[in-house]
């Protein structure tokens, strides 16, 4: 079969595109570096003609043109993950949340619980057999994509052909939108060398062994660490995405995958962020294997790596080990995403070590500084680690293990790796609290 | 083996056992309602010879001497739930309390992260082969017990033997103190029959399937369920512990096992609690099986079983379905014990449901009736639940399915089954927060 014949058949314009989708229908939309953006443009367009059409999406690397106040009645949208583009419209209650673990994001709609009626989706061009790979956002794309009963494709010329679980048959495809744009790139990096950051990922560099499978969370720490890691041997990464840090330690040669217990010799990941660099270098790339988020995030998947190490940032933690990561007290700012899945997981695997970092402070917008490490959450926080999953905690002052801790040692151990300015304050409401 | 003659070398007296008892040494003490009273005792007459041993437990059913004032310098526990005897020192900060999966529980002991020196048990008489069965309390003492230098035990006559992984050899017995003592009873449904918890057990009850494997958490009405299940078929057991509800069940032909996926035909739990009747049911019944709580409780055996229900009673929930079920605001009230292994377990079980149950109210002690469903946890309360893992919520005034659901969505249903008093002003708070 030609798949170019093919795709000329099915090819239509955005505008075309989004005329398949009816007032009342649950709308699926790419999400994270892949948002099929003229497609969105066209339904933001197009939205007037049509009634509560609910757009369900994760973390978008994109414009929010859709949770505009003027889309009310005609989009509505319910986010699994609060991006900062989405973030006012979600605390001024125009956009919803909905809580769930990254685990189980895509069972929502493979099992019914949200019933997609079009899945807005990008991938690259068909291959020979006809398969267009997800590129970098397979993870949360593919189950969702797959269940639902149209799918609307645009089909970039710049999308990389990741390899792995990640590609969908053009027959699938309803209609395709062919474009070509680069794909916009996001940077974990905060540019200049921040020595709180330096010194965080140096003391996690520490606890990581040889031979581990690393997870690295979103953010500037975890990414980090990878520039810590050259006396280490034969390191793996099982993780729900990766950046650009990987690629300096697999030329070096530390980033193997030659122990890992399962996937040896591949990264596993469900998606990509980073710069055009990355993208192409995952493209064709045997090395990389993407993979629904339902199987890379599964703790019961995770737990069978060896040495499977987690590194995730925190906004929050109390004195008694819960973590708040994704909330300010009551508003909510980010979601839970793949924390607790690869906490739980690393938990569990054999000498895995579940590593949850924050810096001790936070400057507000109206310059003050306060400890992140507090004697007890702000009122309304959202625990995503709970007191009873806890392991380690980084600071630039230090690590705290509290696992298998009594309450008393617990806030010993943070208050150690507080901000000195903080301790003495730390001390007093902590003896008020009767945990120490 | 000469059965008789090993048990007779290694019979001494309660105070004679406790003298092998060492400062600084760290004690595992049995809970649940098999605490090796007659040590107990004799350990707390000692202790002023000794200083600073630690005591490691779980929930206990029984006396409270050995966290008096007066033990302070010679006894300190260590434990890992807050039972109702120990409470009170808890809060005075006497009391040390570990946050943990109940899941987790004795891999702390048996992964060395709290090395033990001495385990003080109970267990039955040997039997011809030499096994002593550890009874109504094998869960989180067999392991613990394995794992500690020395064990001495209390031989009960009235101990029942238990089948299942519940044995341990008289040959680890290092000091054997025979007694013969009536067990501790401690009933679930005390007093009058509450209509509330009457109510909650029949909503819960209509979401039992057929075929269904339960988990019944500690309290009133997790036992009260089971009254409501007469018309149902083939049901089995998978639970932390069970009580005397099961027993009626059982007679009646309802508690089969037979559509179990694992441990057909068996009822699989890690302790009993429950009256005198249970503990003469339970008796060489091969119908029972006991088995250490890393296996019973860790989720990724539960989600094995197809249709798990677990249920599980909390203290408060907000909002956006975060679960509190083991403090009052800061106050550490109980611990997690087996919720969240269980919730999640039965999550991932294929057609499982996991419930979360509690009366829409409580009164305090100075007669205010305060809404157990809030906006926002108070300050200071313990996360056992996630809202990224809660499914149902269930009070007197119905069912919350809040899986998959936004906070909108999980506010409004929330509300729905909060008591009618004081649904207007969760509203309005729920408002103010921009939930709804």
């Amino acid at each position: 079969m030609d798949y170019r014949q093919a795709m000329h058949s099915r090819a239509a314009t955005p505008q075309e595109a989004v005329r398949n989708i009816k007032s009342g229908d649950r709308v699926y939309l790419t999400s994270y570096c892949a948002v099929p953006q003229k497609v969105l443009k066209a339904l933001v367009e197009y939205a007037p003609e049509l009634d509560n059409v609910e757009v369900c999406h994760s973390l978008i690397i994109s414009d929010a043109d859709h949770t505009a106040p003027e889309m009310k009645n005609h989009l509505h949208v319910n986010t699994l993950f609060i991006s900062d583009s989405v973030r006012e419209a979600v605390q001024e209650g125009r956009v919803d949340f909905t809580p769930v673990l990254f685990s189980e994001y895509t069972l929502l709609f493979r099992d019914n619980f949200l019933p997609i009626d079009v899945a807005i989706i990008q991938c690259s061009p068909p291959d020979e057999h006809g398969f267009c790979s997800l590129g970098i956002e397979v993870g949360q794309s593919k189950t969702p994509a797959e269940s639902a009963k149209l799918i609307i494709a645009e089909i970039n010329q710049q999308m990389p052909r990741t390899l792995g679980d990640s590609f969908i048959h053009f027959n699938r495809l309803d209609y395709v939108v062919p474009v070509d744009y680069k794909l916009p790139e996001l940077s974990m990096s905060e540019g200049e060398t921040n020595w709180v950051v330096e010194k965080i990922a140096e003391q996690i560099a520490e606890l990581i062994p040889d031979y581990a499978t690393l997870q690295m969370g979103i953010g500037a720490i975890p990414d980090a660490v990878l520039k810590y890691l050259n006396n280490k041997k034969e390191l793996g990464v099982h993780t729900e995405l990766f950046s650009d840090g990987v690629i300096d330690p697999f030329e070096s040669g530390v980033l193997t995958g030659s122990r890992k217990s399962l996937h040896p010799g591949k990264i596993i990941a469900g998606f990509i962020l980073g710069s055009q660099r990355l993208y192409e270098w995952v493209n064709d790339n045997p090395f990389i294997e993407m993979h629904p988020t339902e199987y890379v995030n599964d703790p019961f998947v995770i737990a069978q790596n060896y040495r499977q190490v987690a590194i995730n940032s925190a906004i929050e933690i109390d004195l008694t080990g819960q973590v708040c990561a994704d909330s300010l007290g009551h508003k909510l700012y980010s979601g839970v995403g793949g924390q607790l899945d690869f906490i739980y997981g690393a938990s569990r695997s054999e000498g895995g070590i579940p590593i949850i970092t924050l810096p001790s402070t936070i400057t507000l917008p109206n310059g003050n500084t306060n400890s992140r490490i507090s004697a007890m959450l702000t009122r309304g926080a959202g625990v995503t680690t709970t007191r009873n999953h806890i392991h380690y905690v980084v600071t630039e002052f230090g690590v705290a293990k509290l696992y298998g801790k009594t309450i008393r040692q617990r806030t010993q151990q943070l208050i150690n790796i507080a901000h000195p300015d903080f301790r003495e304050q730390l001390v007093y409401q902590a003896k008020e609290l009767k945990y120490m | 083996m000469d059965v008789n003659k090993l048990y007779q070398s290694r019979v001494v007296t309660a105070e004679e056992a406790v003298q092998q008892i060492k400062s600084g040494n760290i004690l595992f003490l049995t809970g649940n309602c098999s605490v090796p009273q007659k040590l107990l005792n004799a350990l707390v007459q000692y202790a002023p010879s000794l200083r600073n041993v630690e005591i490691c437990q779980a929930l206990t059913i029984g006396p409270t001497n050995y966290v008096k004032p007066e033990m302070e310098g010679h006894l300190h526990v260590n434990t890992m739930f807050v039972s109702a005897n120990v409470r009170q020192a808890v809060h005075e900060g006497r009391v040390d309390f570990t946050p943990v999966l109940l899941s987790e529980f004795t891999l702390l002991f048996k992964n060395k992260h709290i090395p033990l020196d001495v385990a003080l048990i109970h267990c039955s008489p040997p039997d011809e082969h030499g096994f002593c069965s550890l009874g109504i309390e094998v869960g989180l003492t067999k392991s613990p017990a394995e794992s500690a230098k020395i064990i001495i035990a209390e031989v009960n006559q009235q101990m029942p033997r238990t089948l299942g992984d519940s044995f341990v050899h008289l040959s680890r017995l290092n000091y054997i103190v025979p007694v013969n003592y009536r067990l501790p009873e401690l009933l679930m449904v005390e007093g009058e029959p509450d209509p509330n918890v009457d109510k909650i057990a029949a909503f819960i009850a209509d979401m039992i399937p057929d075929g269904a494997t339960m988990q019944m958490g500690i309290g009133a009405i997790p036992d009260s369920v089971l009254k409501y299940l007469y018309h149902k078929k083939d049901l089995g057991v998978h639970s932390e512990l069970f009580s005397d509800g099961v027993i009626d069940l059982f007679e009646a032909g309802i508690l089969t096992g037979q559509r179990k996926t694992i441990h057909p035909g068996k009822m699989i739990a890690g302790f009993i609690l429950g009256s005198q009747r249970l503990y003469n049911w339970v008796d060489d019944n091969p119908l029972i099986e006991l088995h250490p709580t890393e296996y019973v409780n860790d989720p990724f055996v539960i989600a094995q079983n197809d249709r798990q229900v677990a249920i599980n009673s909390a203290l408060e929930v907000d909002l956006t379905g975060q679960v509190c079920a083991d403090s009052i605001g800061p106050k550490l009230y109980s611990g997690v014990g087996g919720q969240l292994d269980f919730i999640y377990g039965a999550a991932r079980s294929k057609g499982g449901v996991p419930i979360i149950a509690l009366p829409s109210t409580a009164t305090l002690r100075n007669g205010t009736t305060i809404s157990r469903i809030n906006p926002m946890l108070n300050t200071g309360a313990g996360v056992t639940t996630s809202r990224n893992h809660v499914h149902y919520i269930v009070t007197e005034y119905g069912v919350a399915s809040l899986y998959g659901k936004t906070i909108r969505q999980r506010a409004h249903q929330l509300i729905n089954i909060a008591h009618p008093d004081f649904r207007d002003d969760l509203k309005k708070q729920a408002k103010e927060l921009h939930y709804i």
